[in-house]
C-alpha cells in the first residue's frame, strides 16, 4: 500500500490561557488581490468554510472579497443562539494551495430574541473546507496533517 | 468627567478618625477599622482642581442615539424577509426533494434559482442561470445556514 505525504504537517498549538493543545493552521485569506495570514483553529464541528467575527476582520482590516447575500444570513451557535452574518466570496491558500471558498462573518450584537456572551471567538476552519482535503489529527503526538485527496 | 482622588494612608487615617470622634482609643476600634481598611477607600476631592458642569441635554441625546442604535441592531425575534416569503412558496416540494440542501433565492423574480451541496454551489449555480452576482441563501428544512 502507497504511503501519503502530507502536503502540511503542523504541532498542535499550546494555549497558555487555557492550558490546552489545540489544532490551528495558519492560512492566508482575502480577495485574489490581497490576501492576509490569519491563525485559524480546525474545528470539525463548524460547517461554514472559514468563520469570522466582524469585529476580528475590523481589527485585523481583512480584504474579503464580494459579499454573496442581499439578506442577512441566519447562523446557529452551539450554545443555541441564533446569529446574522454576512457570506463572502473569497480566496483561501493552505501552504500554497489555493481553494475558492465562502467566507462567513457573524455580528453577535445582531442575535435574535437572547444575548449572547461572546467573549471572543477565534477564526474557525471549517467542515466546509476541510472536507476538500483528508486531514488526519494525529492526537496522541498532537499533529495535525493535511494531504490532497485521492 | 473625571473627579481627582487623594487617598490618605491607613495611619492618617486613623488618627482622623480618631479626632473626628469616630474612632475611640480602645483595641476593638483598631480591631475594626483593621478589617474595613483593605476593603474600603476613605477619599475627599481636591479643591483646587476645577470640576467641568455636565452637559446635561447632550448626555440624553447621546443616550437617546445609543438606544435608537441598539433597537436598530438588536430587532428581538427574526422577521419574516422576502427570501423566507420565497422560500415558504417552494418549501413543501423543497424539503422532499433537497432536504439539508442550499438554494439560493432571487427575490427579484421570486424563484429559487441554484442548488447544491454547499453555499458556493447553489451560488455558483445561481450566478450561471441568472447573471447576477447576489442571492439570498437557505438550508432546506433548517432555520440556520450554518451552525458554528
Amino acid at each position: 500500500m502507497e504511503k501519503k505525504t502530507p502536503f502540511l504537517e503542523r504541532d498542535y498549538t499550546y494555549d497558555e490561557k487555557n492550558r490546552q493543545y489545540f489544532p490551528i493552521l495558519k492560512i492566508l485569506v482575502g480577495s485574489k488581490e490581497f490576501k492576509k495570514k490569519i491563525s485559524a483553529l480546525v474545528d470539525t464541528g463548524c460547517t461554514t468554510c472559514i468563520h469570522l467575527c466582524k469585529s476580528y476582520v475590523e481589527k485585523e482590516k481583512l480584504t474579503l472579497g464580494k459579499k454573496i447575500n442581499k439578506e442577512p444570513v441566519p447562523f446557529s451557535v452551539a450554545d443555541g443562539h441564533a446569529i446574522n452574518g454576512d457570506l463572502y466570496e473569497a480566496i483561501c491558500e493552505i501552504n500554497g494551495k489555493e481553494e475558492q471558498v465562502i467566507v462567513s462573518v457573524v455580528d453577535p450584537e445582531r442575535f435574535f430574541e437572547e444575548e449572547p456572551k461572546v467573549e471572543i471567538i477565534e477564526p474557525l476552519l471549517g467542515r466546509g473546507i476541510l472536507d476538500k482535503f483528508d486531514v488526519l489529527f494525529k492526537g496522541k503526538r498532537r499533529k495535525i496533517a493535511v494531504f490532497h485527496p485521492e | 468627567m473625571v473627579y481627582p482622588e487623594e487617598v490618605y494612608p491607613d495611619y492618617i487615617l486613623r488618627e482622623k478618625m480618631k479626632k473626628w470622634g469616630i474612632l475611640k482609643e480602645d483595641e476593638t476600634s483598631d480591631i475594626i477599622i483593621s478589617a474595613l481598611l483593605p476593603s474600603r477607600r476613605f477619599g475627599r476631592f481636591l479643591r483646587s482642581e476645577a470640576i467641568e458642569a455636565i452637559d446635561v441635554m447632550a448626555e440624553i441625546r447621546d443616550l437617546r442615539s445609543r438606544v435608537r442604535d441598539l433597537e436598530r441592531r438588536v430587532g428581538g425575534k427574526r422577521e419574516f424577509t422576502d427570501a423566507d416569503y420565497v422560500y415558504e412558496l417552494f418549501k413543501e416540494e423543497l424539503e422532499k426533494k433537497h432536504f439539508g440542501r442550499i438554494v439560493a433565492i432571487d427575490t427579484e423574480s421570486k424563484k429559487i434559482v441554484g442548488i447544491g451541496d454547499t453555499i458556493l454551489e447553489a451560488y455558483n449555480d445561481a450566478k450561471e442561470k441568472t447573471g447576477k452576482d447576489q442571492f439570498d441563501f437557505r438550508r432546506v428544512g433548517y432555520k440556520y445556514i450554518h451552525k458554528v
